[in-house]
Protein backbone atom coordinates (compact mmCIF):
# COMPACT_ATOMS: atom_id res chain seq x y z
CA UNK A 1 0.00 0.00 0.00
CA UNK A 2 1.38 4.04 -0.46
CA UNK A 3 2.69 5.22 2.08
CA UNK A 4 0.73 7.84 2.31
CA UNK A 5 -2.71 5.62 3.38
CA UNK A 6 -0.89 3.23 5.85
CA UNK A 7 -1.32 5.15 8.74
CA UNK A 8 -3.54 4.56 11.86
CA UNK A 9 -3.67 8.24 12.67
CA UNK A 10 -7.36 9.68 12.40
CA UNK A 11 -7.14 11.86 8.54
CA UNK A 12 -7.64 14.94 10.55
CA UNK A 13 -4.27 16.74 9.70
CA UNK A 14 -4.87 16.05 5.70
CA UNK A 15 -6.45 19.09 5.37
CA UNK A 16 -3.58 21.06 6.92
CA UNK A 17 -1.11 18.77 4.38
CA UNK A 18 -2.77 19.51 1.36
CA UNK A 19 -3.70 23.08 2.21
CA UNK A 20 0.22 24.04 2.55
CA UNK A 21 1.19 22.06 -0.79
CA UNK A 22 -1.47 24.27 -2.41
CA UNK A 23 -1.05 27.33 -0.63
CA UNK A 24 3.05 26.51 -1.96
CA UNK A 25 2.34 25.73 -5.31
CA UNK A 26 -0.13 28.80 -5.81
CA UNK A 27 2.54 30.99 -4.74
CA UNK A 28 5.38 29.45 -6.71
CA UNK A 29 3.19 30.17 -9.85
CA UNK A 30 2.19 33.42 -8.91
CA UNK A 31 5.64 34.31 -8.85
CA UNK A 32 6.66 32.91 -12.01
CA UNK A 33 4.14 33.72 -13.88
CA UNK A 34 4.35 37.60 -12.56
CA UNK A 35 8.08 37.95 -13.56
CA UNK A 36 7.27 36.30 -16.93
CA UNK A 37 4.80 38.32 -17.64
CA UNK A 38 6.70 41.37 -16.61
CA UNK A 39 9.58 40.67 -18.59
CA UNK A 40 6.97 40.35 -21.73
CA UNK A 41 5.57 43.91 -20.99
CA UNK A 42 9.18 44.99 -20.90
CA UNK A 43 10.64 43.53 -24.12
CA UNK A 44 7.20 44.37 -26.02
CA UNK A 45 8.12 48.06 -25.05
CA UNK A 46 11.61 47.89 -26.53
CA UNK A 47 10.62 46.50 -29.27
CA UNK A 48 7.82 49.17 -30.05
CA UNK A 49 10.93 51.74 -29.13
CA UNK A 50 12.84 50.29 -31.20
CA UNK A 51 10.68 49.75 -34.39
CA UNK A 52 9.40 53.45 -34.13
CA UNK A 53 12.85 54.51 -34.07
CA UNK A 54 14.20 52.95 -36.96
CA UNK A 55 11.04 53.71 -38.93
CA UNK A 56 11.93 57.52 -38.36
CA UNK A 57 15.63 57.05 -39.52
CA UNK A 58 14.33 54.97 -42.39
CA UNK A 59 11.90 58.40 -43.11
CA UNK A 60 14.35 60.64 -42.29
CA UNK A 61 17.12 59.18 -44.79
CA UNK A 62 14.18 58.61 -47.56
CA UNK A 63 13.88 62.63 -47.02
CA UNK A 64 16.18 64.71 -49.62
CA UNK B 1 21.24 56.20 -31.34
CA UNK B 2 24.34 53.99 -30.91
CA UNK B 3 23.02 52.21 -27.59
CA UNK B 4 19.79 51.52 -28.53
CA UNK B 5 21.30 49.72 -31.74
CA UNK B 6 23.60 48.09 -29.88
CA UNK B 7 20.85 46.76 -27.37
CA UNK B 8 18.59 45.47 -30.51
CA UNK B 9 21.63 43.53 -32.43
CA UNK B 10 22.85 41.84 -29.04
CA UNK B 11 21.92 38.02 -30.34
CA UNK B 12 18.56 36.99 -29.21
CA UNK B 13 18.17 40.31 -26.73
CA UNK B 14 14.23 40.41 -27.98
CA UNK B 15 11.87 38.59 -29.98
CA UNK B 16 12.46 34.71 -29.88
CA UNK B 17 14.91 33.42 -32.42
CA UNK B 18 13.19 32.09 -35.83
CA UNK B 19 14.63 28.98 -35.10
CA UNK B 20 12.72 28.59 -31.62
CA UNK B 21 14.25 27.76 -28.03
CA UNK B 22 17.88 28.52 -27.47
CA UNK B 23 19.57 25.93 -24.97
CA UNK B 24 20.58 28.69 -22.50
CA UNK B 25 22.13 28.31 -18.73
CA UNK B 26 18.86 29.57 -17.17
CA UNK B 27 16.80 26.95 -19.42
CA UNK B 28 19.12 23.90 -18.71
CA UNK B 29 18.59 24.76 -15.10
CA UNK B 30 14.71 25.42 -15.23
CA UNK B 31 14.52 22.02 -16.63
CA UNK B 32 16.62 19.75 -14.16
CA UNK B 33 14.60 21.98 -11.12
CA UNK B 34 11.17 20.78 -12.97
CA UNK B 35 12.33 17.45 -13.53
CA UNK B 36 14.04 17.26 -9.69
CA UNK B 37 10.79 19.12 -8.13
CA UNK B 38 8.64 16.25 -9.72
CA UNK B 39 10.67 13.54 -8.49
CA UNK B 40 10.84 15.32 -4.91
CA UNK B 41 7.09 15.65 -5.02
CA UNK B 42 6.70 12.09 -5.79
CA UNK B 43 9.23 10.61 -2.92
CA UNK B 44 7.58 13.31 -0.52
CA UNK B 45 4.19 11.14 -0.88
CA UNK B 46 5.04 7.63 -2.46
CA UNK B 47 8.43 6.71 -0.88
CA UNK B 48 8.91 8.81 2.87
CA UNK B 49 7.25 6.83 5.41
CA UNK B 50 4.41 8.53 7.67
CA UNK B 51 5.60 9.81 10.92
CA UNK B 52 4.53 7.43 13.82
CA UNK B 53 3.79 10.50 16.18
CA UNK B 54 2.75 13.25 13.98
CA UNK B 55 0.75 11.51 11.07
CA UNK B 56 0.94 12.44 7.91
CA UNK B 57 0.88 16.52 8.38
CA UNK B 58 4.79 15.56 9.17
CA UNK B 59 5.43 15.63 4.97
CA UNK B 60 4.84 19.54 5.37
CA UNK B 61 8.68 18.96 6.57
CA UNK B 62 10.12 18.34 3.10
CA UNK B 63 8.76 21.60 1.95
CA UNK B 64 9.02 23.29 4.91
CA UNK B 65 12.80 23.14 5.87
CA UNK B 66 14.12 23.38 2.25
CA UNK B 67 12.25 26.21 1.42
CA UNK B 68 13.44 28.08 4.89
CA UNK B 69 17.14 26.95 4.23
CA UNK B 70 17.07 28.10 0.63
CA UNK B 71 15.64 31.48 1.74
CA UNK B 72 18.91 31.86 3.62
CA UNK B 73 20.93 30.77 0.91
CA UNK B 74 18.63 33.61 -0.92
CA UNK B 75 19.66 36.04 1.75
CA UNK B 76 23.48 34.97 0.99
CA UNK B 77 23.11 36.05 -2.46
CA UNK B 78 22.22 39.48 -1.55
CA UNK B 79 24.92 39.48 0.73
CA UNK B 80 27.32 38.93 -1.78
CA UNK B 81 25.32 40.89 -4.33
CA UNK B 82 25.12 44.14 -2.23
CA UNK B 83 28.95 43.64 -1.09
CA UNK B 84 30.41 43.26 -4.32
CA UNK B 85 28.13 46.02 -5.63
CA UNK B 86 29.60 48.16 -3.13
CA UNK B 87 32.96 47.51 -4.33
CA UNK B 88 32.80 47.52 -7.52
CA UNK B 89 29.39 49.76 -8.45
CA UNK B 90 28.78 46.92 -11.21
CA UNK B 91 24.77 46.96 -12.17
CA UNK B 92 25.54 43.43 -12.33
CA UNK B 93 26.06 42.54 -8.40
CA UNK B 94 23.00 45.01 -7.95
CA UNK B 95 21.13 42.49 -10.23
CA UNK B 96 21.91 39.36 -8.43
CA UNK B 97 21.24 41.18 -4.92
CA UNK B 98 17.69 42.48 -6.38
CA UNK B 99 17.08 39.06 -7.65
CA UNK B 100 17.90 37.04 -4.68
CA UNK B 101 16.30 39.61 -2.39
CA UNK B 102 12.91 38.94 -4.22
CA UNK B 103 13.29 35.07 -4.34
CA UNK B 104 14.62 35.12 -0.59
CA UNK B 105 11.39 36.95 0.52
CA UNK B 106 9.18 34.54 -1.53
CA UNK B 107 10.47 31.67 0.08
CA UNK B 108 10.78 33.30 3.47
CA UNK B 109 7.07 34.30 3.37
CA UNK B 110 6.41 30.48 2.41
CA UNK B 111 8.43 29.10 5.06
CA UNK B 112 6.57 31.11 7.43
CA UNK B 113 2.85 30.24 5.83
CA UNK B 114 3.64 26.34 5.90
CA UNK B 115 5.36 26.90 9.83
CA UNK B 116 2.04 27.95 10.42
CA UNK B 117 -0.17 25.35 9.19
CA UNK B 118 2.26 22.70 10.67
CA UNK B 119 2.17 24.12 13.62
CA UNK B 120 -1.74 23.74 14.24
CA UNK B 121 -2.14 20.53 14.18
CA UNK B 122 1.37 19.79 16.19
CA UNK B 123 1.16 22.52 18.55
CA UNK B 124 -2.62 23.27 18.55
CA UNK B 125 -1.45 26.99 17.87
CA UNK B 126 -1.26 28.58 14.72
CA UNK B 127 1.51 31.18 15.89
CA UNK B 128 3.76 31.15 19.21
CA UNK B 129 6.50 33.62 19.87
CA UNK B 130 9.23 31.92 20.17
CA UNK B 131 13.07 32.18 19.15
CA UNK B 132 12.85 30.62 15.91
CA UNK B 133 9.39 31.80 14.65
CA UNK B 134 10.07 35.63 16.03
CA UNK B 135 13.50 35.67 14.43
CA UNK B 136 12.06 34.33 11.30
CA UNK B 137 9.39 37.17 11.39
CA UNK B 138 12.26 39.67 11.69
CA UNK B 139 14.24 38.31 8.82
CA UNK B 140 10.70 38.49 6.64
CA UNK B 141 10.47 42.61 7.98
CA UNK B 142 14.06 42.87 7.31
CA UNK B 143 13.80 41.86 3.31
CA UNK B 144 10.52 43.18 2.76
CA UNK B 145 11.79 46.66 4.22
CA UNK B 146 14.83 45.83 1.38
CA UNK B 147 12.71 45.99 -1.21
CA UNK B 148 10.63 48.46 0.22
CA UNK B 149 14.04 50.37 0.25
CA UNK B 150 14.99 49.86 -3.41
CA UNK B 151 10.61 50.85 -4.29
CA UNK B 152 10.78 54.21 -2.74
CA UNK B 153 14.51 55.66 -3.11
CA UNK B 154 14.57 58.67 -5.33
CA UNK B 155 16.21 57.34 -8.15
CA UNK B 156 18.26 53.68 -9.12
CA UNK B 157 21.86 54.27 -8.03
CA UNK B 158 20.65 55.94 -4.62
CA UNK B 159 18.57 52.63 -4.42
CA UNK B 160 21.16 50.03 -5.38
CA UNK B 161 23.47 51.75 -2.73
CA UNK B 162 20.78 52.44 0.22
CA UNK B 163 19.44 49.01 -0.56
CA UNK B 164 23.09 47.24 -0.78
CA UNK B 165 23.34 48.53 2.81
CA UNK B 166 20.00 46.93 4.13
CA UNK B 167 21.46 43.39 2.36
CA UNK B 168 24.55 43.41 3.90
CA UNK B 169 23.55 44.71 7.77
CA UNK B 170 20.49 42.52 7.34
CA UNK B 171 22.02 39.09 6.65
CA UNK B 172 23.25 39.38 10.50
CA UNK B 173 19.99 37.98 11.51
CA UNK B 174 20.27 34.80 9.21
CA UNK B 175 22.65 33.09 11.56
CA UNK B 176 20.69 34.09 14.28
CA UNK B 177 17.64 32.17 12.96
CA UNK B 178 19.79 29.41 12.48
CA UNK B 179 21.22 28.97 15.89
CA UNK B 180 18.07 30.34 17.48
CA UNK B 181 17.42 27.05 18.51
CA UNK B 182 19.99 26.50 20.06
CA UNK B 183 20.42 29.81 22.00
CA UNK B 184 17.51 30.17 23.38
CA UNK B 185 15.01 27.50 24.80
CA UNK B 186 12.72 26.98 22.16
CA UNK B 187 9.67 24.87 21.27
CA UNK B 188 10.78 24.46 17.55
CA UNK B 189 12.79 21.62 16.60
CA UNK B 190 16.64 21.74 16.01
CA UNK B 191 18.13 21.48 13.08
CA UNK B 192 18.08 18.41 10.79
CA UNK B 193 20.59 20.11 8.56
CA UNK B 194 23.71 22.16 9.04
CA UNK B 195 26.86 22.31 11.26
CA UNK B 196 24.71 21.25 14.21
CA UNK B 197 22.58 18.56 13.02
CA UNK B 198 22.80 15.52 14.66
CA UNK B 199 23.61 12.70 12.70
CA UNK B 200 21.27 9.76 13.03
CA UNK B 201 18.21 12.04 14.40
CA UNK B 202 16.25 11.21 11.07
CA UNK B 203 14.85 7.91 9.32
CA UNK B 204 17.24 7.26 6.69
CA UNK B 205 14.36 6.66 4.23
CA UNK B 206 13.07 10.74 5.79
CA UNK B 207 16.65 11.82 5.23
CA UNK B 208 16.76 10.83 1.43
CA UNK B 209 13.58 12.34 0.63
CA UNK B 210 14.93 15.63 2.54
CA UNK B 211 18.47 15.10 0.37
CA UNK B 212 16.38 14.99 -2.87
CA UNK B 213 14.24 17.87 -2.18
CA UNK B 214 16.65 20.22 -0.91
CA UNK B 215 18.57 19.50 -4.40
CA UNK B 216 15.36 20.00 -5.96
CA UNK B 217 14.79 23.63 -4.47
CA UNK B 218 18.09 24.56 -5.09
CA UNK B 219 17.96 24.25 -8.86
CA UNK B 220 14.78 25.44 -8.42
CA UNK B 221 15.74 28.78 -6.45
CA UNK B 222 18.47 29.10 -8.86
CA UNK B 223 16.35 29.49 -12.10
CA UNK B 224 14.13 31.68 -10.15
CA UNK B 225 17.12 34.09 -9.55
CA UNK B 226 18.51 33.88 -13.11
CA UNK B 227 14.81 34.18 -14.31
CA UNK B 228 14.54 37.49 -12.62
CA UNK B 229 17.93 38.12 -13.18
CA UNK B 230 17.37 38.44 -16.93
CA UNK B 231 14.12 40.34 -16.42
CA UNK B 232 15.98 43.37 -14.49
CA UNK B 233 18.26 43.26 -17.47
CA UNK B 234 15.58 43.70 -19.79
CA UNK B 235 14.16 46.37 -17.34
CA UNK B 236 17.78 48.10 -17.29
CA UNK B 237 17.82 48.14 -21.56
CA UNK B 238 14.37 49.66 -21.45
CA UNK B 239 15.81 52.40 -18.62
CA UNK B 240 18.65 53.30 -21.21
CA UNK B 241 16.74 53.43 -24.50
CA UNK B 242 14.55 55.45 -23.28
CA UNK B 243 16.81 57.57 -21.62
CA UNK B 244 18.81 58.01 -25.34
CA UNK B 245 15.68 58.78 -26.70
CA UNK B 246 14.88 61.39 -24.46
CA UNK B 247 17.75 62.98 -24.79
CA UNK B 248 17.22 62.89 -28.57
CA UNK B 249 13.50 64.20 -27.93
CA UNK B 250 12.51 61.01 -29.45
CA UNK B 251 10.71 60.27 -26.00
CA UNK B 252 8.18 62.38 -24.01
CA UNK B 253 6.82 59.07 -21.58
CA UNK B 254 7.52 59.04 -17.75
Amino acid sequence: MLPLLQTDLPPSNLPYLISAFVVTGVVFLGYIYFIFRRRQETQNEIGLLLSATQEDESAEREQP
Amino acid sequence: MANTDRIARRPGAYGRTKSGWRLTPRLVVGVIAAVLLAVSLYMMFMVAPTDANLGNVQRVFYLHVPIALMSFLAFFLVFVGSLMYLLKRSSRWDSLALSAGEVGVVFVSLALITGVIWAKPVWNVWWTWEPRLTTTLVLWLIYVGYLMVRAYAPNRPKAAVYAAVVGIIGFVDVPIVYYSVQWWRSIHPEQVVGPLAETGSLDSTMYMVLMVSMLAFLFFTIWLVLERMASRDAEEDLSRIRFELRREGRYTGA
